[in-house]
Protein backbone atom coordinates (compact mmCIF):
# COMPACT_ATOMS: atom_id res chain seq x y z
CA UNK A 1 0.00 0.00 0.00
CA UNK A 2 1.49 3.43 -1.32
CA UNK A 3 1.33 6.06 2.00
CA UNK A 4 0.96 9.69 1.21
CA UNK A 5 2.34 12.62 3.19
CA UNK A 6 0.91 16.41 2.71
CA UNK A 7 3.16 18.98 3.55
CA UNK A 8 1.18 22.36 3.74
CA UNK A 9 3.29 25.58 3.06
CA UNK A 10 2.96 29.10 2.67
CA UNK A 11 4.85 31.69 1.14
CA UNK A 12 5.39 34.13 2.79
CA UNK A 13 7.80 37.99 3.35
CA UNK A 14 11.49 36.42 4.18
CA UNK A 15 11.83 37.33 7.83
CA UNK A 16 14.29 40.34 6.68
CA UNK A 17 11.38 41.96 4.52
CA UNK A 18 10.70 45.34 6.09
CA UNK A 19 6.75 46.28 5.80
CA UNK A 20 5.68 49.17 4.40
CA UNK A 21 2.17 50.42 3.76
CA UNK A 22 1.24 52.00 0.67
CA UNK A 23 -2.14 53.84 1.74
CA UNK A 24 -4.13 52.00 4.18
CA UNK A 25 -2.43 48.60 2.67
CA UNK A 26 0.13 46.65 2.65
CA UNK A 27 2.99 47.84 -0.08
CA UNK A 28 4.05 44.50 -1.74
CA UNK A 29 6.57 45.95 -4.12
CA UNK A 30 9.96 45.48 -2.45
CA UNK A 31 9.21 42.52 -0.58
CA UNK A 32 11.03 39.07 -1.29
CA UNK A 33 9.05 35.95 -0.34
CA UNK A 34 10.27 32.85 0.36
CA UNK A 35 8.75 29.15 1.81
CA UNK A 36 7.94 29.80 5.42
CA UNK A 37 10.35 29.08 7.50
CA UNK A 38 8.42 26.87 9.81
CA UNK A 39 7.58 24.81 6.82
CA UNK A 40 10.85 24.28 5.79
CA UNK A 41 11.33 22.02 8.74
CA UNK A 42 8.04 20.44 7.82
CA UNK A 43 9.16 19.87 4.60
CA UNK A 44 12.22 18.06 6.02
CA UNK A 45 10.43 16.19 8.12
CA UNK A 46 8.65 14.56 5.54
CA UNK A 47 11.29 13.95 3.51
CA UNK A 48 13.33 11.87 6.29
CA UNK A 49 9.88 9.92 7.58
CA UNK A 50 9.15 9.32 3.64
CA UNK A 51 13.24 7.79 3.67
CA UNK A 52 12.56 5.77 6.26
CA UNK A 53 9.54 4.25 5.14
CA UNK A 54 11.19 3.46 1.80
CA UNK A 55 13.88 1.67 3.51
CA UNK A 56 11.15 -0.32 5.31
CA UNK A 57 9.28 -1.54 1.89
CA UNK A 58 7.14 1.03 1.81
CA UNK A 59 5.70 2.94 -1.37
CA UNK A 60 5.80 6.69 -0.02
CA UNK A 61 4.59 10.25 -2.10
CA UNK A 62 4.98 13.55 -0.74
CA UNK A 63 2.33 16.39 -1.50
CA UNK A 64 2.91 19.57 -1.24
CA UNK A 65 -0.17 21.63 -0.71
CA UNK A 66 -0.20 25.68 -0.88
CA UNK A 67 -2.80 28.19 -1.11
CA UNK A 68 -2.06 31.61 -2.66
CA UNK A 69 -1.40 33.62 -5.65
CA UNK A 70 0.33 32.83 -8.84
CA UNK A 71 3.28 33.23 -7.43
CA UNK A 72 3.12 31.05 -4.32
CA UNK A 73 3.86 28.12 -6.85
CA UNK A 74 7.49 29.01 -6.83
CA UNK A 75 7.29 27.97 -2.99
CA UNK A 76 6.02 24.48 -4.28
CA UNK A 77 9.13 24.05 -6.66
CA UNK A 78 11.50 25.42 -3.65
CA UNK A 79 10.32 22.46 -1.94
CA UNK A 80 10.64 19.92 -5.20
CA UNK A 81 14.22 20.87 -5.08
CA UNK A 82 14.83 18.92 -1.83
CA UNK A 83 11.79 16.00 -2.52
CA UNK A 84 8.56 17.08 -2.24
CA UNK A 85 7.11 15.06 -5.19
CA UNK A 86 4.33 16.43 -6.43
CA UNK A 87 2.27 19.62 -5.73
CA UNK A 88 -1.01 21.26 -5.19
CA UNK A 89 -1.50 24.86 -5.68
CA UNK A 90 -4.58 26.60 -4.53
CA UNK A 91 -5.28 29.07 -6.81
CA UNK A 92 -6.27 32.65 -4.63
CA UNK A 93 -5.05 35.46 -6.91
CA UNK A 94 -7.86 37.65 -5.51
CA UNK A 95 -7.11 37.43 -1.25
CA UNK A 96 -10.47 36.08 -0.62
CA UNK A 97 -8.71 33.54 1.29
CA UNK A 98 -7.41 35.82 4.15
CA UNK A 99 -8.16 34.22 7.69
CA UNK A 100 -7.11 31.19 9.66
CA UNK A 101 -11.04 30.10 9.13
CA UNK A 102 -11.17 30.34 5.24
CA UNK A 103 -7.46 28.93 4.84
CA UNK A 104 -8.19 26.09 6.94
CA UNK A 105 -11.54 25.43 5.15
CA UNK A 106 -9.87 25.42 1.59
CA UNK A 107 -6.85 23.35 2.57
CA UNK A 108 -8.85 20.91 4.63
CA UNK A 109 -11.00 20.31 1.24
CA UNK A 110 -8.18 19.33 -0.81
CA UNK A 111 -6.42 17.20 2.12
CA UNK A 112 -9.80 15.19 2.02
CA UNK A 113 -9.64 14.33 -1.22
CA UNK A 114 -5.93 13.20 -1.13
CA UNK A 115 -6.88 10.95 1.87
CA UNK A 116 -3.08 11.73 3.54
CA UNK A 117 -1.61 8.84 6.11
CA UNK A 118 0.00 11.96 7.44
CA UNK A 119 0.25 15.62 6.91
CA UNK A 120 3.09 18.09 8.19
CA UNK A 121 2.85 22.05 8.71
CA UNK A 122 5.04 24.20 9.97
CA UNK A 123 3.69 25.41 13.57
CA UNK A 124 2.96 29.47 12.63
CA UNK A 125 3.49 31.27 9.17
CA UNK A 126 5.43 34.15 10.24
CA UNK A 127 3.40 37.13 8.25
CA UNK A 128 -0.14 36.12 9.70
CA UNK A 129 0.97 34.10 12.67
CA UNK A 130 -2.40 32.67 13.78
CA UNK A 131 -0.92 29.64 15.03
CA UNK A 132 -4.12 28.12 13.82
CA UNK A 133 -4.94 27.08 10.68
CA UNK A 134 -2.47 23.67 10.84
CA UNK A 135 -4.95 22.87 14.03
CA UNK A 136 -7.83 23.53 12.11
CA UNK A 137 -7.40 21.47 9.56
CA UNK A 138 -6.33 18.44 11.41
CA UNK A 139 -9.84 19.47 12.98
CA UNK A 140 -12.14 19.89 9.77
CA UNK A 141 -10.29 16.28 8.78
CA UNK A 142 -11.10 14.40 11.95
CA UNK A 143 -7.67 14.31 12.31
CA UNK A 144 -5.58 14.07 15.82
CA UNK A 145 -2.74 16.39 15.89
CA UNK A 146 0.14 17.35 17.94
CA UNK A 147 1.11 21.08 17.51
CA UNK A 148 4.86 22.96 17.94
CA UNK A 149 7.02 19.55 17.30
CA UNK A 150 10.47 19.60 18.11
CA UNK A 151 11.44 15.77 17.88
CA UNK A 152 10.03 12.94 15.84
CA UNK A 153 10.73 9.76 16.37
CA UNK A 154 8.82 6.56 14.85
CA UNK A 155 7.98 3.80 17.24
CA UNK A 156 6.29 1.43 14.59
CA UNK A 157 4.70 1.57 11.14
CA UNK A 158 2.21 4.12 12.12
CA UNK A 159 3.13 5.28 15.56
CA UNK A 160 5.08 7.94 16.26
CA UNK A 161 6.53 9.43 19.92
CA UNK A 162 6.58 13.34 19.39
CA UNK A 163 8.21 16.39 21.99
CA UNK A 164 5.63 19.45 21.81
CA UNK A 165 7.50 22.73 23.33
CA UNK A 166 5.31 24.14 25.49
CA UNK A 167 6.01 27.28 27.61
CA UNK A 168 9.18 27.80 30.33
CA UNK A 169 11.44 25.56 27.98
CA UNK A 170 9.30 22.38 28.94
CA UNK A 171 8.15 19.91 26.10
CA UNK A 172 4.99 17.34 26.29
CA UNK A 173 5.29 14.23 25.08
CA UNK A 174 2.83 12.02 23.58
CA UNK A 175 2.62 8.94 21.13
CA UNK A 176 0.54 9.41 18.01
CA UNK A 177 -1.50 7.17 15.88
CA UNK A 178 -1.36 8.02 11.94
CA UNK A 179 -3.38 9.17 10.50
CA UNK A 180 -2.15 12.60 12.22
CA UNK A 181 -1.46 15.93 11.40
CA UNK A 182 1.88 17.24 13.34
CA UNK A 183 3.29 20.89 13.61
CA UNK A 184 7.11 21.64 13.15
CA UNK A 185 8.77 24.18 15.42
CA UNK A 186 12.19 25.38 14.92
CA UNK A 187 14.77 22.34 16.49
CA UNK A 188 12.99 19.77 15.08
CA UNK A 189 15.63 19.45 11.75
CA UNK A 190 17.28 21.74 9.42
CA UNK A 191 16.29 22.04 5.91
CA UNK A 192 18.41 20.05 3.41
CA UNK A 193 19.79 22.01 0.78
CA UNK A 194 18.94 21.08 -2.64
CA UNK A 195 21.08 19.48 -5.32
CA UNK A 196 21.33 20.10 -8.60
CA UNK A 197 19.69 17.02 -9.45
CA UNK A 198 17.28 17.66 -7.47
CA UNK A 199 16.69 21.44 -8.63
CA UNK A 200 16.80 19.77 -12.33
CA UNK A 201 14.35 17.60 -11.18
CA UNK A 202 11.70 20.53 -9.48
CA UNK A 203 10.61 22.54 -13.03
CA UNK A 204 9.68 18.44 -14.21
CA UNK A 205 7.35 17.96 -11.46
CA UNK A 206 3.53 18.20 -11.83
CA UNK A 207 1.53 21.24 -9.87
CA UNK A 208 -1.98 20.65 -10.15
CA UNK A 209 -3.74 24.01 -10.28
CA UNK A 210 -6.99 24.36 -8.61
CA UNK A 211 -9.18 26.96 -7.94
CA UNK A 212 -10.02 28.40 -4.17
CA UNK A 213 -13.43 26.30 -2.89
CA UNK A 214 -15.86 28.29 -1.78
CA UNK A 215 -14.72 29.65 1.72
CA UNK A 216 -15.99 31.98 4.43
CA UNK A 217 -13.65 34.46 6.18
CA UNK A 218 -14.14 35.09 10.06
CA UNK A 219 -13.00 38.14 9.57
CA UNK A 220 -11.73 40.98 7.80
CA UNK A 221 -8.24 43.35 7.82
CA UNK A 222 -10.22 47.55 8.25
CA UNK A 223 -6.79 48.66 8.48
CA UNK A 224 -3.72 48.70 8.87
CA UNK A 225 -1.04 50.62 10.94
CA UNK A 226 3.02 50.52 11.43
CA UNK A 227 3.96 49.80 15.09
CA UNK A 228 4.50 53.35 16.54
CA UNK A 229 8.35 55.00 16.54
CA UNK A 230 9.40 55.62 19.93
CA UNK A 231 11.10 59.09 20.45
CA UNK A 232 14.85 59.06 20.14
CA UNK A 233 16.85 57.04 22.86
CA UNK A 234 18.19 58.79 26.05
CA UNK A 235 21.62 57.68 25.94
CA UNK A 236 23.18 57.57 29.56
CA UNK A 237 27.07 59.00 29.64
CA UNK A 238 29.92 58.62 32.29
CA UNK A 239 31.86 55.95 33.73
CA UNK A 240 30.40 53.03 33.99
CA UNK A 241 29.03 53.44 37.47
CA UNK A 242 27.08 56.07 36.87
CA UNK A 243 25.80 55.34 34.06
CA UNK A 244 24.51 52.03 35.50
CA UNK A 245 23.15 54.10 38.35
CA UNK A 246 21.73 56.80 35.94
CA UNK A 247 19.90 53.92 34.33
CA UNK A 248 18.58 52.31 37.08
CA UNK A 249 16.85 54.82 38.23
CA UNK A 250 15.61 56.54 35.14
CA UNK A 251 13.90 52.95 35.17
CA UNK A 252 12.12 53.43 38.08
CA UNK A 253 11.85 57.15 38.96
CA UNK A 254 11.39 57.89 34.78
CA UNK A 255 9.83 55.03 33.11
CA UNK A 256 7.88 53.30 36.76
CA UNK A 257 8.97 49.72 35.09
CA UNK A 258 10.82 48.98 38.11
CA UNK B 1 -26.31 40.42 26.70
CA UNK B 2 -23.27 38.94 25.05
CA UNK B 3 -21.96 35.52 27.00
CA UNK B 4 -18.38 34.99 27.56
CA UNK B 5 -16.56 31.41 27.69
CA UNK B 6 -12.76 32.12 28.99
CA UNK B 7 -10.38 29.32 29.37
CA UNK B 8 -8.25 30.15 32.45
CA UNK B 9 -5.07 28.82 32.69
CA UNK B 10 -3.24 28.35 36.18
CA UNK B 11 0.37 27.14 37.14
CA UNK B 12 0.50 24.63 39.81
CA UNK B 13 -2.85 25.69 41.03
CA UNK B 14 -2.33 29.65 41.43
CA UNK B 15 -4.74 30.91 38.50
CA UNK B 16 -2.17 33.25 35.63
CA UNK B 17 -2.08 36.74 35.77
CA UNK B 18 -2.88 36.56 31.77
CA UNK B 19 -6.49 34.99 32.73
CA UNK B 20 -6.57 37.75 34.70
CA UNK B 21 -6.32 40.20 31.83
CA UNK B 22 -9.36 38.06 30.74
CA UNK B 23 -11.63 38.46 33.49
CA UNK B 24 -10.68 42.08 33.75
CA UNK B 25 -11.89 42.93 29.92
CA UNK B 26 -15.09 40.95 30.41
CA UNK B 27 -16.11 42.92 33.69
CA UNK B 28 -19.91 43.04 34.12
CA UNK B 29 -20.47 40.86 31.48
CA UNK B 30 -22.22 37.47 32.07
CA UNK B 31 -19.08 34.98 32.42
CA UNK B 32 -18.11 31.45 32.17
CA UNK B 33 -14.40 29.82 32.76
CA UNK B 34 -13.69 26.60 32.50
CA UNK B 35 -10.04 25.29 34.20
CA UNK B 36 -8.58 22.32 34.08
CA UNK B 37 -6.05 19.59 36.15
CA UNK B 38 -6.74 18.04 39.57
CA UNK B 39 -4.29 20.40 40.86
CA UNK B 40 -6.67 23.47 40.06
CA UNK B 41 -8.95 24.50 42.76
CA UNK B 42 -7.34 27.20 43.69
CA UNK B 43 -7.13 28.37 40.73
CA UNK B 44 -11.28 27.32 40.24
CA UNK B 45 -11.90 29.39 43.73
CA UNK B 46 -9.98 32.97 42.31
CA UNK B 47 -11.87 32.79 39.47
CA UNK B 48 -15.70 32.54 41.55
CA UNK B 49 -13.81 35.22 43.51
CA UNK B 50 -12.95 37.40 40.39
CA UNK B 51 -16.89 37.26 39.76
CA UNK B 52 -17.33 34.50 36.83
CA UNK B 53 -20.73 33.69 37.63
CA UNK B 54 -19.76 30.01 36.43
CA UNK B 55 -16.44 28.09 36.69
CA UNK B 56 -16.37 24.55 35.22
CA UNK B 57 -13.40 22.96 36.88
CA UNK B 58 -11.86 19.52 35.15
CA UNK B 59 -10.88 18.07 38.13
CA UNK B 60 -10.42 14.49 36.77
CA UNK B 61 -6.66 13.90 37.11
CA UNK B 62 -6.22 12.66 33.61
CA UNK B 63 -6.65 15.96 32.31
CA UNK B 64 -3.89 17.28 34.42
CA UNK B 65 -1.85 17.30 31.22
CA UNK B 66 -3.21 18.54 27.86
CA UNK B 67 -4.44 16.30 25.42
CA UNK B 68 -6.38 17.93 21.95
CA UNK B 69 -8.86 15.92 22.03
CA UNK B 70 -10.40 15.72 25.34
CA UNK B 71 -9.85 19.19 26.49
CA UNK B 72 -12.17 19.83 23.04
CA UNK B 73 -14.59 17.31 24.19
CA UNK B 74 -14.83 19.52 27.55
CA UNK B 75 -14.98 22.53 25.90
CA UNK B 76 -17.72 21.12 24.07
CA UNK B 77 -19.77 20.15 26.61
CA UNK B 78 -18.74 23.70 28.28
CA UNK B 79 -19.95 25.45 25.11
CA UNK B 80 -23.32 23.33 24.78
CA UNK B 81 -24.13 23.97 28.25
CA UNK B 82 -23.61 28.18 28.46
CA UNK B 83 -23.62 28.98 24.41
CA UNK B 84 -21.06 31.72 24.29
CA UNK B 85 -20.94 34.59 22.06
CA UNK B 86 -17.25 35.03 22.93
CA UNK B 87 -14.37 31.97 23.38
CA UNK B 88 -11.98 34.05 25.00
CA UNK B 89 -8.18 32.89 25.84
CA UNK B 90 -4.67 33.40 25.91
CA UNK B 91 -2.41 33.13 22.97
CA UNK B 92 0.07 30.62 25.09
CA UNK B 93 0.87 26.85 24.67
CA UNK B 94 -2.60 25.69 25.04
CA UNK B 95 -4.56 28.63 24.11
CA UNK B 96 -3.44 28.87 20.73
CA UNK B 97 -3.70 25.52 20.40
CA UNK B 98 -7.33 24.38 22.03
CA UNK B 99 -9.08 27.37 20.86
CA UNK B 100 -8.04 26.75 17.34
CA UNK B 101 -9.02 23.65 17.50
CA UNK B 102 -12.47 24.81 19.22
CA UNK B 103 -13.04 27.63 15.97
CA UNK B 104 -12.71 25.08 13.78
CA UNK B 105 -15.26 22.33 15.47
CA UNK B 106 -17.65 25.35 15.77
CA UNK B 107 -16.50 26.67 12.38
CA UNK B 108 -16.18 30.21 13.92
CA UNK B 109 -14.27 33.04 12.92
CA UNK B 110 -11.11 33.26 15.19
CA UNK B 111 -8.45 36.33 15.88
CA UNK B 112 -5.62 34.62 17.34
CA UNK B 113 -2.89 36.74 19.39
CA UNK B 114 -4.40 39.99 20.03
CA UNK B 115 -2.47 42.73 21.50
CA UNK B 116 -5.62 45.09 21.49
CA UNK B 117 -8.59 43.47 22.68
CA UNK B 118 -11.73 45.49 24.12
CA UNK B 119 -15.45 42.89 23.75
CA UNK B 120 -18.19 45.36 25.37
CA UNK B 121 -20.08 46.71 24.51
CA UNK B 122 -18.50 46.36 21.19
CA UNK B 123 -15.64 44.00 19.94
CA UNK B 124 -12.31 46.03 19.04
CA UNK B 125 -9.08 43.76 18.03
CA UNK B 126 -5.89 44.87 16.52
CA UNK B 127 -3.51 41.73 16.27
CA UNK B 128 0.03 42.07 14.99
CA UNK B 129 0.96 40.64 11.23
CA UNK B 130 4.36 39.76 10.04
CA UNK B 131 5.53 39.47 13.65
CA UNK B 132 4.28 43.15 14.65
CA UNK B 133 6.14 45.07 11.66
CA UNK B 134 2.30 45.71 10.91
CA UNK B 135 -0.73 46.08 13.21
CA UNK B 136 -3.87 45.19 11.65
CA UNK B 137 -7.70 46.30 12.85
CA UNK B 138 -10.55 43.34 12.85
CA UNK B 139 -13.56 42.99 12.07
CA UNK B 140 -15.26 39.77 12.14
CA UNK B 141 -18.09 38.99 9.87
CA UNK B 142 -21.10 38.45 11.66
CA UNK B 143 -21.57 35.12 13.88
CA UNK B 144 -23.30 33.93 16.71
CA UNK B 145 -19.78 33.05 18.04
CA UNK B 146 -16.18 34.18 17.77
CA UNK B 147 -13.12 33.27 19.26
CA UNK B 148 -10.49 35.22 20.20
CA UNK B 149 -6.61 35.05 21.96
CA UNK B 150 -5.10 37.78 23.60
CA UNK B 151 -1.48 37.67 24.09
CA UNK B 152 -0.47 38.01 27.66
CA UNK B 153 0.20 41.80 29.14
CA UNK B 154 -1.58 43.17 26.70
CA UNK B 155 -4.63 44.26 28.95
CA UNK B 156 -5.10 45.39 32.62
CA UNK B 157 -5.49 42.48 34.88
CA UNK B 158 -9.03 42.75 36.45
CA UNK B 159 -12.35 41.18 38.21
CA UNK B 160 -15.79 40.17 36.47
CA UNK B 161 -17.38 41.76 39.23
CA UNK B 162 -17.65 41.82 43.20
CA UNK B 163 -20.26 39.19 43.40
CA UNK B 164 -18.32 35.82 43.66
CA UNK B 165 -19.91 33.53 41.46
CA UNK B 166 -19.68 29.68 42.10
CA UNK B 167 -17.57 26.69 41.03
CA UNK B 168 -18.95 23.15 39.28
CA UNK B 169 -16.93 20.19 39.02
CA UNK B 170 -17.20 18.95 35.03
CA UNK B 171 -17.03 15.49 34.55
CA UNK B 172 -15.90 15.26 31.06
CA UNK B 173 -17.03 12.18 28.60
CA UNK B 174 -13.74 10.54 26.86
CA UNK B 175 -12.55 7.83 26.12
CA UNK B 176 -8.61 8.16 26.20
CA UNK B 177 -8.27 4.52 26.28
CA UNK B 178 -9.32 4.59 22.79
CA UNK B 179 -7.30 7.80 21.57
CA UNK B 180 -4.95 7.83 19.00
CA UNK B 181 -2.88 10.25 21.08
CA UNK B 182 -1.45 9.40 24.22
CA UNK B 183 -0.06 11.45 26.88
CA UNK B 184 3.55 10.27 28.13
CA UNK B 185 5.14 12.42 30.13
CA UNK B 186 6.35 16.08 30.32
CA UNK B 187 10.13 17.48 31.22
CA UNK B 188 10.55 20.14 33.72
CA UNK B 189 11.93 23.13 32.42
CA UNK B 190 15.18 24.14 32.33
CA UNK B 191 14.72 27.52 34.58
CA UNK B 192 12.61 28.37 37.82
CA UNK B 193 12.42 31.68 35.87
CA UNK B 194 9.11 33.06 34.50
CA UNK B 195 8.34 32.25 30.87
CA UNK B 196 9.87 34.39 28.27
CA UNK B 197 5.93 35.12 26.79
CA UNK B 198 4.46 35.95 30.05
CA UNK B 199 7.45 37.80 31.95
CA UNK B 200 7.04 41.01 32.72
CA UNK B 201 10.87 41.97 32.60
CA UNK B 202 13.25 40.37 30.15
CA UNK B 203 17.32 40.68 29.85
CA UNK B 204 18.51 39.25 26.67
CA UNK B 205 21.60 38.64 25.29
CA UNK B 206 23.10 38.95 21.51
CA UNK B 207 26.62 37.23 20.09
CA UNK B 208 28.58 39.21 21.82
CA UNK B 209 28.02 37.12 24.83
CA UNK B 210 30.51 34.65 23.17
CA UNK B 211 29.92 31.90 25.62
CA UNK B 212 26.83 30.01 27.58
CA UNK B 213 28.61 30.54 30.91
CA UNK B 214 28.49 34.72 29.89
CA UNK B 215 24.98 34.42 30.30
CA UNK B 216 25.54 33.91 33.77
CA UNK B 217 25.76 37.59 34.19
CA UNK B 218 22.45 37.83 32.65
CA UNK B 219 21.27 35.15 35.01
CA UNK B 220 22.26 36.81 37.94
CA UNK B 221 20.57 40.57 36.68
CA UNK B 222 17.26 38.33 35.87
CA UNK B 223 17.16 37.27 39.10
CA UNK B 224 17.10 40.07 40.99
CA UNK B 225 14.55 41.44 38.90
CA UNK B 226 12.23 38.87 38.73
CA UNK B 227 12.98 38.27 34.90
CA UNK B 228 13.18 36.12 32.38
CA UNK B 229 16.22 35.64 29.82
CA UNK B 230 16.31 35.69 26.31
CA UNK B 231 18.56 35.68 23.59
CA UNK B 232 18.97 37.18 19.52
CA UNK B 233 18.81 34.36 16.81
CA UNK B 234 22.25 34.98 16.01
CA UNK B 235 23.20 33.77 20.15
CA UNK B 236 21.04 30.72 19.61
CA UNK B 237 22.32 29.53 16.38
CA UNK B 238 26.41 29.59 17.92
CA UNK B 239 24.96 27.56 20.39
CA UNK B 240 25.35 30.11 23.49
CA UNK B 241 21.75 29.86 24.14
CA UNK B 242 18.70 26.90 23.44
CA UNK B 243 15.96 28.01 21.07
CA UNK B 244 13.39 28.05 24.01
CA UNK B 245 15.25 31.18 24.69
CA UNK B 246 14.92 32.93 21.23
CA UNK B 247 13.41 36.07 20.89
CA UNK B 248 12.40 37.03 17.06
CA UNK B 249 10.45 36.18 14.24
CA UNK B 250 11.79 32.62 14.56
CA UNK B 251 11.51 32.54 17.77
CA UNK B 252 9.42 33.86 20.79
CA UNK B 253 7.51 36.67 20.38
CA UNK B 254 7.55 38.90 23.94
CA UNK B 255 5.59 41.50 25.29
CA UNK B 256 7.27 42.83 28.95
CA UNK B 257 7.21 46.19 30.67
CA UNK B 258 10.93 46.21 30.15
CA UNK B 259 13.17 44.88 27.85
CA UNK B 260 17.16 44.89 28.37
CA UNK B 261 18.83 44.13 25.22
CA UNK B 262 22.42 43.31 25.93
CA UNK B 263 24.75 42.93 22.60
CA UNK B 264 22.21 42.85 20.35
CA UNK B 265 22.80 44.70 17.45
CA UNK B 266 18.79 44.87 16.49
CA UNK B 267 18.21 42.72 13.41
CA UNK B 268 15.02 43.42 11.80
CA UNK B 269 13.72 39.89 12.87
CA UNK B 270 14.75 40.06 16.50
CA UNK B 271 12.65 43.57 16.67
CA UNK B 272 9.87 41.66 15.15
CA UNK B 273 10.03 39.81 18.46
CA UNK B 274 10.26 42.19 21.19
CA UNK B 275 9.02 45.70 19.63
CA UNK B 276 5.58 45.50 21.43
CA UNK B 277 7.66 46.20 24.58
CA UNK B 278 7.06 49.34 26.92
CA UNK B 279 10.10 50.19 27.70
CA UNK B 280 13.90 48.91 25.88
CA UNK B 281 17.59 49.53 26.87
CA UNK B 282 20.13 48.89 24.44
CA UNK B 283 23.52 48.23 25.91
CA UNK B 284 26.01 47.69 23.62
CA UNK B 285 29.58 48.06 22.84
CA UNK B 286 28.86 49.36 19.33
CA UNK B 287 26.96 52.73 19.05
CA UNK B 288 26.19 52.31 15.94
CA UNK B 289 23.62 49.42 16.59
CA UNK B 290 20.48 49.62 14.74
CA UNK B 291 18.86 48.83 18.61
CA UNK B 292 19.77 51.85 19.20
CA UNK B 293 17.59 53.82 17.07
CA UNK B 294 14.57 51.47 18.57
CA UNK B 295 15.66 51.81 22.15
CA UNK B 296 13.88 53.94 24.99
CA UNK B 297 17.47 54.60 26.98
CA UNK B 298 20.88 52.95 25.90
CA UNK B 299 24.02 52.76 27.34
CA UNK B 300 26.96 52.59 24.81
CA UNK B 301 29.66 50.17 26.92
CA UNK B 302 30.85 46.96 27.82
CA UNK B 303 28.28 44.49 28.93
CA UNK B 304 30.42 42.44 31.23
CA UNK B 305 31.53 45.52 32.80
CA UNK B 306 27.71 47.35 33.00
CA UNK B 307 25.27 44.09 33.69
CA UNK B 308 26.72 43.40 36.89
CA UNK B 309 26.96 46.79 38.14
CA UNK B 310 23.44 46.75 37.31
CA UNK B 311 22.72 43.42 38.98
CA UNK B 312 24.29 45.86 41.98
CA UNK B 313 22.12 48.79 41.32
CA UNK B 314 18.78 46.90 41.45
CA UNK B 315 19.86 45.19 44.29
CA UNK B 316 20.23 48.41 46.41
CA UNK B 317 17.04 49.62 44.83
CA UNK B 318 14.58 46.81 45.48
CA UNK B 319 16.49 46.00 49.42
CA UNK B 320 18.30 42.47 48.05
CA UNK B 321 21.63 44.13 48.82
Amino acid sequence: MALKIGVLLKHVPDTNSRIQLKGEMIDETDIKYVINPYDEFAIEEAIKTKDLWVKGGEQVEIVGICLGPTAAQKSLRDAFAVGVDRGIHILDNDKKAIDARSVSQALAKVCAEEKFNLIFAGKQAVDTDAHAVAQMVAERLKMPHIAVVSKCEWTGATSAKVERDIEGGMKEIYTVKMPALLTANKGLNKMRLASLPGIRAASKKEIKEVPLPEVKAGYKVKGWSLPPERGKVKLIEGEPEKQAAELVRLLHEEAKVV
Amino acid sequence: MKKVLILAEHKKGSLKKASLELTGASKGMEVSAIVFGSDAKAAADDLAAKGVQNVFWVKDAKFDHYHPEAYAAAMDQVVSQVKPNIILGNASSLGKDLIAKMAARLDAPLAADCTEATIQPDIKLRRPFFSGKAVGTIEFEPAELVCITVRPNSLAPGEVSSTAGKVNELAVNFDFASSAVQFVGKTEGSSDKPDLTEAAIIVSGGRSMKTKENFKILNELADVLGAAVGASRAAVDEGLASHDMQVGQTGKTVNPKLYIANGISGAIQHLAGMRTSKVIVAINKDAAAPLFQKADYGIVGDLFVIVPLLTKEFKKLLGKA
